[in-house]
């Protein structure tokens, strides 16, 4: 079979998986989200933090309990990290530096899993599963949360109660994310990944020399990493690495679970606001900007446009061979799409406007379908400004849901999204104007600068992957990295919560005839068009300076 | 691994600086999330 046929059926199986999962899996997540029972296991965990389950917070209380459970746990998980090397080897590593550590505990706790350390020589295996691992659940079930709330405030009616936070993120976790995480991470042992205690082990190769394999709980890891769109790796090479991404079928597996929770997170929101048309049209534009992102990655690839990839004949550096230039460039897309950040190829080697691409998927705010829950509450801001955009061009009354958006909603949502480019942009004009920042480009030029403004937009949009080629285990990069992380994913979310509460307050507001169908062809296109535009009115001029200047040399 | 007196004090002040800064980050965002209910 040559590649191309390999390729089509790749992507084809792919959007056939998901779409096939798009309603079971978004109706399922639908019930365990508006259930009156609790569980055993639920009620016992309530007992013992003191929950009262039955009582509906209001966008104050649910921010407030959000942040004081983020910030108790980027607490928990520095000190853990600082205290690992009294665990003893391989449960415990030598102790990782203070900025190293607020990083990586800013970075875990955010859903974002930027890695400024080699995760087999920075980590032992007790901080790997009992630290990070319950961080990609956990980070992951608050991102839907959020979302879930602010769904709720469409579909609640005169109403300050949006949701209990503690329940939502009990059942998420247990109902939700754990159940599947089991079942593959079954799956992916059967495929070849590794799941042991094993001491690392010195082998002969069969060249000569010795090498170290180190093992690992990788298997139950690996799912949540892609299923909670964390990215975090066990091994630096990431999904790279055959341990932990065994064969091309496994890979085509972590791009299905990467994707499939945000890709039926629409039919939720569909169920809850009572008209699955609406659920219908989110998913369409996350659709059409996904398969239009991975057709121009695929085009920039294949075409390996550049001096080096012209010369072999191919985009082959930085992509494993077992995987493919084709397949490595639908797991770039997908891992940028969302808010993974995990990678099986090296962004830092794909040509330059391949490059790009990576960055414009993060730039989109990750809506396409973006990270488990930021990419429906991305894409449902974006709605309510296409909503106010289309009112103001045509005069039609801006409501969306039976809410009217006025000046307070309308402030909630500029605020969201002027938030990640300011950090991202502010962010990167620091790094470069600063000499000692510079010096850790190991580029220069267009290049060079991508590579820093890839590292604040993964920063900010709390995507994770690296494009590599900077040095960022520095003091100033790491702790300004982790603001930014910390930053980039709660400041959103306090404006997600404050726009869901002032929704909830209103009474509905019947259709009329200058209402908007928010379900038809119409809106979708203008909902991408306002995406499009959004992002590149913002982020142009920075695109400009780096891969594109590259790109067009 | 046995540290001097010196590094262990450095040692512990490094880690309350960098503990200060997280929770001063979460009580920066407590502040806006204060403001933004008056929005």
């Amino acid at each position: 079979m040559s590649d191309s046929w390999a390729g089509i059926i790749f992507l084809g199986t792919l959007i056939l998986a998901l779409a096939l999962v798009h309603k079971p899996l978004g109706d399922y997540m639908a019930r365990v989200l508006t259930t009156k029972r609790h569980l055993r296991v639920e009620q016992a965990v309530y007992k013992v933090g003191g929950v009262d389950p039955e009582a509906d917070q209001t966008w104050g209380r649910y921010l407030r309990s959000m942040l004081a459970f983020s910030a108790v746990s980027v607490v928990f998980l520095y000190i853990f990290l600082r205290l690992q090397h009294d665990f003893g080897h391989p449960y415990g590593v030598p102790q990782m530096s203070h900025s190293q550590a607020l990083n990586t505990a800013a970075s875990f706790v955010t859903n974002t899993n930027w890695q400024s350390y080699s995760g087999e020589n920075a980590l032992g295996y007790i901080v790997q599963m009992a630290g990070l691992a319950v961080q990609n659940f956990v980070s992951a079930a608050v991102g839907i949360a959020v979302a879930i709330a602010l769904v709720r405030g469409f579909a609640r009616k005169r109403t300050e109660r949006l949701g209990n936070f503690w329940v939502d993120l009990t059942r998420i976790s247990l109902r939700i994310l754990l159940p599947i995480s089991i079942v593959f991470a079954i799956v992916f042992v059967g495929a070849g990944m590794v799941q042991n205690f094993h001491h690392y082990m010195d082998v002969h190769t069969i060249a000569g020399g010795t090498q170290t394999l180190t093992g690992g709980p990788v298997a139950s890891q690996e799912v949540i990493k892609e299923l909670g769109t964390n990215g975090g790796g066990f091994y630096n090479a990431n999904s790279a690495h055959p341990f932990e991404n065994a064969t091309v079928w496994t890979n085509w597996l972590e791009i299905f679970l990467l994707l499939c929770i945000s890709f039926s997170l629409p039919r939720t929101f569909g169920r809850l606001v009572g008209d699955k048309r609406q659920g219908y049209a989110i998913v369409g534009v996350m659709a059409f900007l996904a398969v239009l992102s991975v057709g121009l990655m695929l085009g920039f690839q294949i075409a390996h446009h550049g001096t080096v990839p012209t010369a072999v004949g191919g985009a082959t550096e930085g992509t494993e061979t077992r995987f493919g230039v084709p397949n490595s460039a639908v797991f770039a897309t997908g891992t940028t799409l969302t808010s993974t950040g995990a990678v099986d190829s090296f962004h830092d080697s794909y040509t330059s406007l391949g490059g790009m691409m990576t960055l414009l998927n993060m730039m989109l705010g990750e809506v396409a379908p973006g990270g488990t829950g930021s990419g429906l509450y991305g894409i449902l801001i974006l709605a309510v400004i296409t909503v106010f955009v289309a009112g103001l061009m045509v005069g039609r009354t801006p409501e969306y849901l039976g809410k009217k958006l006025g000046a307070r909603e309308l402030k909630f949502a500029s605020l969201y999204l002027l938030t990640t480019p300011a950090l991202v942009l502010i962010g990167a004009a620091v790094a470069m104007a600063t000499p000692g920042q510079r010096a850790g480009m190991l580029n220069t030029g267009p290049h060079g600068f991508s590579e820093v403004l890839y590292a604040f937009t993964s920063a900010a949009n709390n995507n994770g992957s690296a494009f590599a080629g900077i040095s960022v285990n520095t003091v100033w990069y790491n702790t300004a990295l982790g603001i930014v992380m910390l930053l980039g994913r709660f400041l959103p979310m306090i404006f997600v919560l404050g726009l869901a509460g002032s929704l909830s307050r209103q009474a509905p507001t019947p259709v009329s005839e200058g209402t908007l169908p928010t379900h038809r062809l119409l809106f979708v296109g203008m909902l991408t068009g306002v995406t499009v535009i959004v992002v590149a009115l913002t982020y142009f001029p920075a695109l400009a300076l780096g891969p594109l200047a590259e790109g067009l040399h | 691994v046995c540290r001097s007196p010196r590094s262990v004090l450095e040692f512990q002040v490094h880690d309350v600086l960098f503990v200060l800064l997280i929770i001063g980050v979460f009580v920066g965002l407590a502040i806006i999330a204060k403001g933004a209910e008056k929005l």
